[in-house]
């Protein structure tokens, strides 16, 4: 085997040597033979140029990069020796990496975890009603009532038809249905004492306060508001 | 040992214009490219074997520095070995290896211009890679022709830095690394006329600038004294 090699490596470096000797030529061009003297005795020049050869370090550093690569090669070489390759990493990380944070990652969270049962029953929690934080987002709401005067009533049921300005104020009002309202004038008086004790919230038109009506119904000890 | 590239039993050099020779060096090329593909670890050694010293001596000689060398070098192979699986064969490997060689070596010299151009190494004049042969080597000549033939190669080394890098790449692969036309315009990726035509030129550039660096700093100085 080791004639093998050797007549392989001399095969291979058999243009050099054939070269040093002088004797032949791998590309005899006419171009070469029809030079100048001048560049004849320059290429000859060329020609004897001393070859450079690397260092020893640099040849080592050399067969140490061929080395890696080789390492490198064997190591994606096909699936299986990507598959060991990458199962051997995550065994080194998992025995030099995991082995040693595990019992103090344990510990820290089984010790959260016990204080959390301590304090959880008696950790005070709160309640908050959404419903009451909720802001409406139309762009227009219509006058609403906000407090009643409840000190008056009136006999018999009466609907009136509010108009209140942008402050909330009772500007004017219309008695829409009732048997005698409009000829009773103390009914009308009780009927203007209530709007006048009463709170609206006035209409808005995007976020702005407007006017508008509300509609709301009277009765002996009632009073409805319909919208 | 069992690879095939190294079983194939062959002994003769493929020069000798015999078409079965160069089916053979197809052949033992393609069974070194597979080795590598197969990561084994005898054809590493026999790319290394067989292409760090002409690599490196083609990308110092277009450099002109020893440390840029040195690392265009380890950029080559480690280029080599991590796109050998890209390598489709369709020129040999001695070409692709020189491709990337000189693609190297121009990158580098790029970045020099742009980055780095006054920067000092600070391991000049180490005599870490000094070798006891390199000074007692004996082959005949005379210590003057020994100096002399250094001061010329030390002036032609200069003059080779000083010409235009595209006929430098093309003059180094012919002359100094004796590729054949075709080889360079493969290295070079050009037309065989281009080849000729740089090789041409960079001759001339060459000797033009030789001339004159002569002229500058003459290889020896005599300076002629009396007897006494």
């Amino acid at each position: 085997m080791g004639s093998d090699v050797h007549s392989w490596r001399r095969w291979l470096s058999a243009p050099r040597l054939d070269k040093a000797g002088g004797a032949i030529s791998r590309s005899v061009d006419r171009e070469e033979n029809t030079l100048s003297p001048e560049l004849d005795h320059l290429r000859k020049q060329l020609r004897g140029m001393p070859r450079l050869r690397p260092s020893e370090r640099e040849s080592l550093q050399l067969r140490i990069l061929a080395s890696k690569a080789r390492v490198r090669a064997l190591r994606y070489k096909d699936w299986p020796s990507t598959f060991r390759y990458l199962l051997a990493r995550f065994t080194l990380h998992n025995d030099n990496l995991m082995k040693p944070i595990a019992v103090p990652a344990v510990g820290g969270l089984v010790a959260a975890l016990v204080l959390f049962l301590l304090l959880a029953p008696v950790y005070p929690v709160r309640t908050v009603n959404a419903a009451s934080l909720d802001v409406p987002t139309r762009l227009s709401t219509s006058a609403s009532v906000k407090t009643m005067a409840s000190f008056t009533s009136v006999e018999r049921p009466v609907n009136v038809l509010v108009q209140v300005n942008n402050e909330g104020r009772v500007v004017g009002y219309l008695i829409e249905e009732s048997d005698d309202a409009l000829l009773n004038e103390a009914v009308r008086r009780q009927i203007e004492q209530i709007l006048l004790f009463t709170v609206f919230t006035p209409a808005t038109n995007f976020g702005l306060p407007c006017a508008g009506e509300v509609r709301i119904s009277v009765d002996s000890n009632v009073v409805l508001v319909q919208g | 040992m069992s690879d095939s590239f190294l079983q194939l039993g062959l002994s003769a050099p493929p020069l000798n214009g015999d078409s079965l020779d160069a089916e053979l060096f197809a052949s033992a090329e393609k069974a070194l490219v597979e080795g590598l593909r197969a990561a084994r670890e005898e054809a590493y050694e026999e790319l290394i074997q067989r292409f760090q010293q002409p690599v490196y001596n083609t990308v110092y000689r277009m450099l002109n520095d020893p440390n840029d060398a040195s690392d265009v070098v380890q950029e080559v192979f480690f280029r080599v070995f991590r796109r050998i699986h890209a390598f489709r064969g369709e020129s040999s490997l001695k070409t692709w290896i020189y491709r990337i060689a000189v693609n190297e070596a121009c990158n580098r010299r790029r970045y020099f211009q742009r980055h780095i151009r006054q920067e000092l190494a600070l391991d000049a004049g180490s005599t870490e890679g000094w070798n006891p042969e390199d000074t007692l080597a004996v082959d005949g000549r005379s210590p003057f022709d020994e100096v002399l033939g250094r001061e010329q190669h030390e002036l032609l080394q200069y003059a080779l830095s000083r010409i235009n890098p595209v006929y430098r790449a093309a003059v180094i692969l012919r002359d100094i690394e004796e590729l054949s036309y075709e080889e360079i315009a493969d290295v070079l990726q050009v037309a065989l006329g281009t080849v000729k035509s740089r090789i041409l030129r960079g001759r001339e550039a060459l000797k033009a600038e030789y001339l004159q660096v002569s002229v500058e700093s003459p290889v020896l100085t005599l300076s002629p004294q009396h007897a006494e």
